[in-house]
C-alpha cells in the first residue's frame, strides 16, 4: 500500500495535471504557459514529497542536489513533450494519460527521503513481479555509531510476488560505517 | 557498455569515497540479483543455493554450483534415460506435464506433475531440455539497472 | 573463422577459463567499468610496503601522468612490433609453433598478448606471468596456447614446483605448476623478499613530480582550488576556514566560472590597516624550468624501460641531453627494462614452449641495425669474392655461401643443398594469414553531467516554501 502521504502528495499533483492539462486541451493555455506551471508543480511536488518521505524537516544541501537532479531529469522530457504538442495538429486523448504518468515521478523523491539516502539495493516497484502495484516498504533502525543501520524489506500485502518474497529473506540489510554488507 | 550516473565534482575527487559508492552499488545490484535467483526456485522441492562471491574490486559473482540448476539454466542436448538399476524401469506420465519455469522468465510456477496415468519402459529418448537462461536475463536486467543503483549509492555519498 | 584460430580461441585447457562463467550454475557478474573516478587524482609520496598495495599505485602510474603514459606506449609498442623467427629444422613443427604465437591469449594475437605482458611487466613489481596451456596438465602434454595472466590475480608462492597461485574470478584458487607458467620480473630481489624494482617503480619519483607540476599548472588554470591567499585586511583565524568553503562553494555554484585559485579576504574590521599580504599556499620553487624538469623526468623515464632517449625524443621535440649523456644512459639501459626482458623472454620460450627442434628468437628491424648488416654484408661479400679469387671455392658454392647468409635470393640456386629451415612471423605457408591488429578495448566512463541548470535550481528556490507547506499538511 502506498503511504498515506505520498498518496496524498500525488492526488495534488495529478489534479494540478489534469486541470492544467484540460485547460490546454481547450485552449485557455499556450503550450508555453502549461509547460511553465507543470515545472513549477513539479519542482514543488518533489521538494515536498522528499520531505514527507523525511517525515518532515528541512532540506539538505545534498537532498537539494538530489532533488534538482531528479525534476531536471522530468523537465527534460516535459520540455520534449510540449515541443511535441506545440507540432501536434490536433488533440489526442493520449496526451492527457501521458501528462498524467507525470503525477506518479514523485515516488521516487519519497522514497529516498524515507530510506535516509542510504545505499540500499532496491526500491519498491524497482524490478519486482509486481511493478507499480507493490506495497512494500522498507523499515530502517538507526544503531549506535556513525552510519549504522539495519533495513528491513517489509511486504504490505499477503500475497507479495516472489521477488518481494525473496528479498524479505534478506532481512535485515546491514549498513556498517556506511557500507551495505 | 558506459554508465551514466551524475557525479558531484567533489566526490569524483575522493577516491576513497567513490570506491565506497562503488562497493555498495554493487553488493546492492548483487543482493538484488541473488533474491531474483531465488524466485526462479521458489516453487522448486529442490532448493539450490545461491552465493555472491567478491571476484576482485568493482565486481560481484552471483551464482550457485548446483549441477541441476545449471541443466534448466543452460539446457541440456537430447539424450538417453535408463534406470538406475541394471534390469529396472522407468516410470513417468504420459501427458499432463508442466514446468515450473519458462525461457527467459524470472519466476516460478506451480507447474503439474501430469494426470494421465504411468508409463513404464526400459530405456526412454529424452528430447533435451529447453536453456531458461535465468542467468542472461538476470545478468540484463541488473546491468541495466546498475546505473540506478549506483546513483543512489552516489547520493547515499554525498548526504553523508 | 579459420579452424586454425577456432582452436586457439578455445579458452577450455587454460585456467582462465575459470574467469567466465562456468561454475556448473547460472552465473551472473556485475561489475562497473568506466573507473575514471576511481583514478587517483595524486599518487602518494612513499609507496606502501605491502607489494600488492604497492603494485596497485603502479599500475595507475600511466593513468595519472601523461609524458609516462606515453613513454611507456612507445616502449611497448616498439617492442611488441618487434619481428621474431623461429628457426627449426622441422618445417611442420615451426609451422605450427609459429601459429600458436600467432594466435596467443584465446585467438587475440601476438602484438596484443605481448602488449598487455609489456605492460604488466613495466608497471608491478610482481612482473608478468605467462601461462602455457596445455593439453593436459601433464609434464610434456601437447600446447594449446600461451595466454596473459592478469598480474593481480597470481600470487607466487616460492615453491620452484608450484610457483604460481591463480584467483580465478570464480573465486577460487588454481595451482600452476613449473611447466604451466612463466614467470618474468624486472630487477629481481636478491633476497627474494619480492622487492623487486620495475621500470614504475624506477621512475616513480619523476613520474610523482611530474604529475604533480601538471596538476599545480592545471589548478592554476582553471582556478580549481586556492593556490594562494591575498590579505587585503586584518583577519581572523575563522574567517579562513570560511573563505576556503566559500570559495568551493562559490566555484560549484558557479559551473564554470575561474577566478585563477586566488582566495580574496576582506577585514570586517573597518578601522583595520591595509596589509596587502600574500600567503602561498602551494607554489612552484623560484627558478622553476618546466621544459628542464620535463627533459629530465624523459631522460629518467627512458633510462627506467630500458629504451634508447631517441625513442622518446618525439614527445619533446628535440635531442634530449647533451649528446654524451644520451650515449651514456644508452648504454646502462642495455642492461634493464625492456632490453632484459628480451633476453629471457627469448630463453624461457625456448626453455618451456619451443620443442627441441625449434629455436624462437626476435629479429630486429631497424634502420640502425640494416645500416650494420649492410656493413657486414658487403664484408661477407668480399669475404666470399676472395675465397672464389683464390680458388678456394668454385662460384656455386659462393652463391650457396651468400644463400645461407640471406645476402642472395634462393631462386638464384639450382636447388638448395644446406637444410636449415626457418619461418619468420609474416610468412605465410599455406593460407593467407590473418592481419594481426592491436585492439584496446577502451572502458566505457562516467560522466559528469554536472549540476541542475540555474532555470532549475532558481525554480526550485521559487517553490520551495509552497513544498515545505504541502509536506506539512500531509503529515498531519
Amino acid at each position: 500500500m502506498t503511504p498515506r502521504p505520498l498518496r496524498g502528495l500525488i492526488a495534488k499533483l495529478l489534479v494540478l495535471i489534469l486541470r492544467r492539462t484540460g485547460q490546454l486541451e481547450r485552449g485557455g493555455l499556450t503550450v508555453l504557459a502549461w509547460r511553465d506551471e507543470l515545472a513549477q508543480g513539479l519542482a514543488r511536488y518533489h521538494q515536498a514529497a522528499y520531505l514527507a518521505g523525511q517525515g518532515g524537516g528541512t532540506l539538505s544541501e545534498p537532498a537539494r542536489q538530489v532533488v534538482a537532479r531528479l525534476v531536471q531529469a522530468q523537465l527534460d522530457f516535459l520540455d520534449n513533450f510540449a515541443l511535441q504538442l506545440q507540432s501536434a495538429a490536433e488533440w489526442q486523448k493520449r496526451y492527457n494519460a501521458r501528462a498524467a504518468l507525470y503525477a506518479g515521478s514523485i515516488k521516487v523523491p519519497y522514497w529516498i527521503g524515507r530510506t535516509r539516502m542510504l545505499p540500499l539495493p532496491f526500491m519498491p516497484a524497482q524490478g519486482t513481479q509486481c511493478g507499480n502495484n507493490c506495497g512494500c516498504a522498507w523499515r530502517v533502525e538507526q544503531l549506535e555509531g556513525e552510519g549504522n543501520y539495519d533495513c528491513y524489506w517489509e511486504r504490505g500485502k499477503t500475497d507479495s510476488c516472489q521477488t518481494c518474497v525473496a528479498r524479505e529473506r534478506g532481512n535485515p540489510y546491514r549498513i556498517r560505517e556506511g557500507m551495505l554488507r | 557498455m558506459p554508465l551514466k550516473v551524475l557525479i558531484p565534482k567533489q566526490l569524483a575527487a575522493d577516491p576513497r569515497r567513490m570506491a565506497r559508492a562503488i562497493e555498495n552499488a554493487l553488493t546492492g545490484a548483487a543482493r538484488a540479483a541473488k533474491a531474483d535467483f531465488e524466485t526462479t526456485t521458489a516453487t522448486w522441492e529442490h532448493q539450490p543455493a545461491f552465493d555472491i562471491q567478491v571476484s576482485a574490486p568493482g565486481e560481484r559473482v552471483i551464482g550457485t554450483d548446483d549441477r541441476i540448476y545449471s541443466y534448466l539454466d543452460q539446457g541440456t542436448r537430447p539424450h538417453d534415460i535408463a534406470p538406475r538399476k541394471p534390469g529396472g524401469l522407468l516410470r513417468f506420465s504420459a501427458s499432463g506435464f508442466r514446468p515450473k519455469t519458462r525461457p527467459g522468465y524470472i519466476g516460478s510456477n506451480k507447474g503439474a506433475t501430469g494426470s494421465s496415468g504411468p508409463v513404464f519402459t526400459r530405456r526412454v529418448r529424452h528430447p533435451g531440455i529447453t536453456a531458461r537462461g535465468f542467468a542472461t536475463a538476470i545478468q540484463k536486467k541488473w546491468q541495466r539497472e546498475l546505473p540506478v543503483t549506483f546513483q543512489r549509492a552516489i547520493d547515499s555519498e554525498v548526504a553523508s | 573463422m579459420t579452424d586454425t584460430a577456432q582452436q586457439y580461441h578455445d579458452l577450455s585447457k587454460s585456467v582462465r577459463r575459470f574467469d567466465l562463467t562456468d561454475r556448473g550454475g547460472g552465473v551472473v557478474r556485475l561489475n562497473i567499468w568506466g573507473m575514471g573516478p576511481l583514478v587517483p587524482q595524486a599518487l602518494p609520496p612513499d609507496l606502501p610496503p605491502s607489494v600488492a598495495e604497492r603494485d596497485r599505485w603502479l599500475r595507475m602510474t600511466p593513468h595519472v601522468e601523461g609524458l609516462w603514459s606515453s613513454a611507456l606506449n612507445i616502449a611497448i609498442t616498439k617492442t611488441a612490433a618487434l619481428a621474431w623467427d623461429i628457426d627449426s629444422d622441422q618445417p611442420r613443427i615451426s609451422q605450427r609453433m609459429q601459429e600458436l604465437l600467432l594466435h596467443a591469449d584465446g585467438g587475440r594475437g601476438w602484438v596484443y598478448f605481448l602488449s598487455r605482458h609489456l605492460r604488466a611487466y613495466c608497471c608491478n613489481t610482481r612482473g608478468a606471468v605467462v601461462e602455457i596451456a596445455r593439453q593436459t596438465r601433464v609434464y610434456g602434454s601437447r600446447l594449446a596456447g600461451i595466454h596473459h595472466l592478469p598480474t593481480s590475480r597470481c600470487v607466487p608462492t616460492g615453491d620452484p614446483d608450484i610457483p604460481i597461485l591463480y584467483h580465478a574470478l570464480d573465486g577460487r584458487e588454481y595451482e600452476l605448476k613449473w611447466w604451466q607458467v612463466i614467470h618474468f620480473v624486472d630487477m629481481p630481489d636478491d633476497e627474494e623478499r619480492e622487492a623487486n624494482i620495475c621500470a614504475a617503480s624506477r621512475a616513480y619519483p619523476h613520474i610523482l613530480k611530474l604529475a604533480a607540476i601538471e596538476r599545480y599548472v592545471l589548478e592554476k588554470v582553471s582556478g580549481s582550488r586556492p593556490l594562494e591567499v591575498h590579505i587585503v585586511n586584518g583577519i581572523s583565524p575563522s574567517q579562513i576556514d570560511d573563505a576556503f568553503a566559500t570559495a568551493k562553494e562559490d566555484q560549484i555554484r558557479q559551473g564554470h566560472v575561474n577566478f585563477m585559485g586566488v582566495v580574496l579576504m576582506t577585514s570586517v574590521q573597518a578601522d583595520a590597516e591595509v596589509s596587502g599580504y600574500r600567503i602561498p599556499l602551494a607554489e612552484l620553487p623560484d627558478g622553476f624550468n618546466r621544459k628542464e624538469e620535463f627533459d629530465i623526468a624523459l631522460l629518467a623515464y627512458a633510462d627506467a624501460l630500458g629504451l634508447d632517449p631517441q625513442d622518446v625524443q618525439p614527445l619533446t621535440g628535440q635531442q634530449l641531453g647533451a649528446g654524451a649523456q644520451s650515449q651514456v644512459l644508452e648504454q646502462k639501459a642495455k642492461g634493464r627494462g625492456l632490453l632484459a626482458w628480451r633476453q629471457d623472454f627469448v630463453h624461457q620460450i625456448n626453455e618451456l614452449v619451443m620443442p627441441e627442434s625449434c629455436r624462437f628468437y626476435f629479429s630486429e628491424k631497424d634502420i640502425r641495425d640494416d645500416k650494420l648488416r649492410a656493413e657486414a654484408d658487403k664484408t661477407r661479400i668480399e669475404a666470399v669474392g676472395a675465397m672464389i679469387e683464390q680458388q678456394m671455392i668454385n662460384p656455386q658454392q659462393g652463391l650457396q655461401l651468400l644463400v645461407d647468409a640471406e645476402i642472395a635470393p634462393e631462386e638464384f640456386l639450382a636447388q638448395d643443398q644446406t637444410a636449415m629451415t626457418t619461418i619468420g612471423d609474416d610468412d605465410k605457408p599455406e593460407s593467407e594469414a590473418d592481419a594481426t591488429d592491436v585492439e584496446i578495448t577502451p572502458g566505457g566512463e562516467s560522466e559528469d553531467m554536472g549540476v541542475e541548470t540555474k532555470a532549475t535550481a532558481d525554480l526550485l528556490d521559487a517553490e520551495i516554501a509552497a513544498a515545505y507547506a504541502l509536506a506539512h499538511e500531509v503529515l498531519g
